[in-house]
């Protein structure tokens, strides 16, 4: 068995060297991504007109569309459209100036967005209905009645969900090295190029990435428990 | 003083509610009876609106109210102006005891907190739960809880306290401790409408009793009126059933 | 400058994609079809293997979720034949669908495992004592009882999968495979990136009309399962 062990465990270094880089896209895109993705869960809660038929669909098409294809749609077609803009108004093209990281963040937090909404709808309406009635009947408005008691509730259905999610995202930003961005992926490829020596980069990718995985499996494991003994839940 | 008149409401084809009035006098405490599905728990609904009813006009104090084109506004006036003590209490989960009797007064009423805490446990104490303060509302019992729930919508101060069964969800060795404690706000003449199945206490405790039976009000009056002498049919038919508790309680 | 989107070459680009269409679901069929073996097998010895098998088929389980899928995709596709020419054999041409659908099918076998096994898990326990107390067998109570309950529990979490297993596949074209998606490249690459916005975005509605049909036939069905048990 001729496996570069020497080498496998040189990698391991210059590979983490880019966790910075997965971390960002994979952090970034699961906050941006969860922000956005509460306000359409809102707006789908509450039922605002025409806003949330916009989003059902908005939701279902991303939730569709392979998340590759998101990212090509991202990485090709803005800067088309930013340079069709730019061209229009007379000016350089922006989209030079934009590195692919941007585009990466900004395909990823879309996705994110679509699921996250669905987590917290279901949460939301997995909710009591008696709790928003007694809110109605001491008087407080939607807002503190959603800030105060239903969103707190839903948040704690909702996390197990959500840690899944951002475990999804950190796998998901493995598929950035096809635009060009230098994360973890994309160095491993490079070194597994370089000599031929794929069967032992990629072990150490896949193991990289797989024990990333259960170790923050364990931790939010442990954060669930310590906060569930505050709360007890009806 | 509370009135409503001409409530109509109905769910899909189901006319639930056809043409009720009713009148409740400062101080008064007065009783809904009636069968499974009479509309009685729905007109309370109506009321502080959680339910829209499809027609009918209501007075509390000196402003008037239409109960179908009330806007968000004179909603929100009326919640605050009323409580509801629920069948299934309804208490906040994710709040302790304490937080779900203050967070109607700072939240609602923008008490500041030590005030709102001073009320909250004086009314706590007054239902007898004073020492639990900083439970959540799953650790309590059935009772407890129900207990909670009434502190919660008397700290309020409100024009009215509505009582949706307040005791029909609750094992029988702890509707008890809280119809004593119903019988307490009773006795310092706070307004009070409720709707009950429970015939001796709402004789007991009642100024005036209302029955009602397929959407309408067949008769009301006081408690000796009702369940001594009833003028209709139907009363009669209703009583026959909890004849053996009203004269095992005489 | 030109068209934000232009329709019409959005309807020529539907056919030329739609013709990679079997390609895409073959290797999504293949790749299920042997990832539900697998993650039967995963599922059956980590509820019932011995101590040292349970342990093994969760490691296994746990690895196929936790390993990005293009790290297992390369793992596979590049790591297999170089494996093979340690053993001797020739690293030279290795057929490139079996190697696509095999890291597609231990992926998906990971996630499936999972789902078969809170089916398994979900049934009443009350259901094996009902089994045994008429005297069936362990292997009989769970043919005829336990095992149709648990493919009905199964439905919503594994057609999820199986949605999740579809726009996976997208990923293949980056090992050279002309499905869907690899035909969009293609196209692209001819036109020198010309009208890239229609093309991925008529990937993208295929993908999604796809899913969305899936998901319609796993309402369907679980409606069909619930109604024998909801006169219970």
């Amino acid at each position: 068995m001729r496996l570069d062990t020497q080498f496998m465990l040189d990698s391991i270094p210059i590979i983490l060297k880019a966790l910075p880089v997965t971390a960002f896209i994979s952090v970034f895109s699961m906050l941006l991504g969860g922000l956005l993705g509460l306000l359409i869960a809102l707006i789908r809660y509450y039922k605002i007109p025409v806003l949330d038929r916009l989003f059902r669909v908005y939701v279902s098409l991303i939730r569709g569309f392979p998340l590759m294809v998101q990212l090509y749609l991202a990485y090709f077609g803005l800067p088309f459209y930013i340079n069709m803009y730019c061209q229009s108004v007379g000016i350089d093209n922006l989209a030079k100036n934009i590195p692919p990281l941007a585009f990466a963040v900004f395909a990823f937090s879309v996705n994110t967005s679509a699921y996250v909404s669905e987590v917290f709808r279901s949460a939301l309406d997995s909710l009591d209905k008696g709790q928003r009635e007694a809110c109605s009947s001491i008087g407080m408005t939607s807002f503190q009645t959603m800030a105060h008691i239903l969103l707190p509730q839903a948040m704690v259905a909702a996390i197990p969900n959500l840690v899944n999610l951002f475990l999804g995202n950190i796998k998901a930003s493995t598929l950035a090295y096809m635009i060009s961005v230098h994360e973890m992926m994309g160095v491993a490829v490079v070194l597994a190029n370089r000599a031929y020596n794929y069967l032992e980069i990629y072990i150490v990718t896949a193991v990289i990435y797989w024990l990333l995985c259960v170790l923050l499996e364990r931790v939010f494991a442990r954060m669930e428990f310590r906060f569930s003994r505050y709360k007890v839940r009806v | 003083m509370i009135r409503v008149t001409n409530v109509h409401k109905k769910f899909k084809d189901l006319e639930v509610l056809r043409g009720v009035d009713l009148e409740v006098k400062d101080g008064e405490v007065i009783s809904i009876l009636g069968p499974s599905g009479s509309g009685k728990t729905t007109l309370l609904r109506c009321i502080n609106f959680l339910e829209k009813a499809d027609e009918g006009e209501m007075e509390i104090g000196d402003r008037k109210y239409s109960l179908k084109y009330a806007t968000k506004k004179q909603k929100l006036e009326v919640q605050r102006k009323t409580a509801m003590v629920f069948q299934l209490n309804n208490l906040f989960a994710n709040k302790t005891v304490l937080e779900n009797v203050t967070i109607g007064l700072t939240v609602v009423q923008k008490m500041n907190k030590a005030d709102a805490r001073r009320v909250a446990v004086r009314y706590l104490e007054k239902v007898g739960l004073g020492d639990r303060l900083s439970s959540y509302p799953a650790q309590l019992s059935g009772g407890q809880q129900q207990r909670v729930g009434i502190a919660r919508a008397l700290a309020l101060n409100p024009s009215v306290i509505l009582f949706d069964e307040p005791t029909s969800a609750l094992d029988p060795e702890l509707v008890g401790e809280v119809l004593s404690v119903i019988r307490q706000v009773a006795e310092e003449h706070i307004t009070m409408v409720i709707v009950t199945h429970e015939m001796a206490f709402a004789r007991d405790i009642s100024d005036k009793v209302v029955f009602m039976d397929g959407g309408v009000v067949v008769e009301s009056g006081t408690p000796e009126d009702i369940f001594l002498n009833p003028q209709k049919e139907r009363t009669v038919q209703f009583l026959q059933r909890f004849r053996q508790v009203g004269e095992a309680v005489k | 400058m030109g068209k934000l989107f232009s329709v019409s070459y959005f309807g020529n680009v539907i056919p030329k994609l739609l013709s990679a269409l079997p390609s895409t679901i073959g290797i999504v069929l293949a790749s299920l079809a042997f990832g539900l073996v697998l993650g039967f097998l995963a599922a059956a010895l980590r509820i019932r293997g011995g101590p040292v098998m349970s342990r093994i088929a969760a490691f296994y389980i746990s690895f196929m979720r936790g390993v990005p899928l293009i790290a297992l995709m390369l793992l596979v596709y590049f790591g297999f034949p170089q494996l093979m020419s340690f053993l001797g054999f020739e690293a030279g041409s290795w057929p490139k669908y079996p190697l696509v659908i095999a890291s597609f099918a231990l992926n998906v076998s990971g996630y499936l495992a999972e789902n078969m096994r809170s089916a398994y898990l979900s049934v009443d326990k009350s259901q094996f004592e009902a089994a045994h107390s008429i005297g069936m067998t362990g292997l009989q109570g769970f043919v005829h009882i336990i095992f149709p309950q648990a493919v009905t529990n199964a439905l919503p979490s594994v057609g999820n999968t199986v949605i999740m297993l579809i726009k996976d596949t997208a990923l293949a074209f980056s090992l050279g495979v002309v499905d869907i998606m690899g035909k969009a490249v293609l196209i692209n690459a001819r036109n020198y990136g010309a009208r890239q916005v229609e093309i991925f975005v008529a990937v993208g509605l295929i993908y999604w009309a796809v899913c969305f049909v899936l998901e319609r036939i796993l309402d369907l069905l679980e409606k069909r399962g619930r109604k024998p048990l909801r006169l219970g």
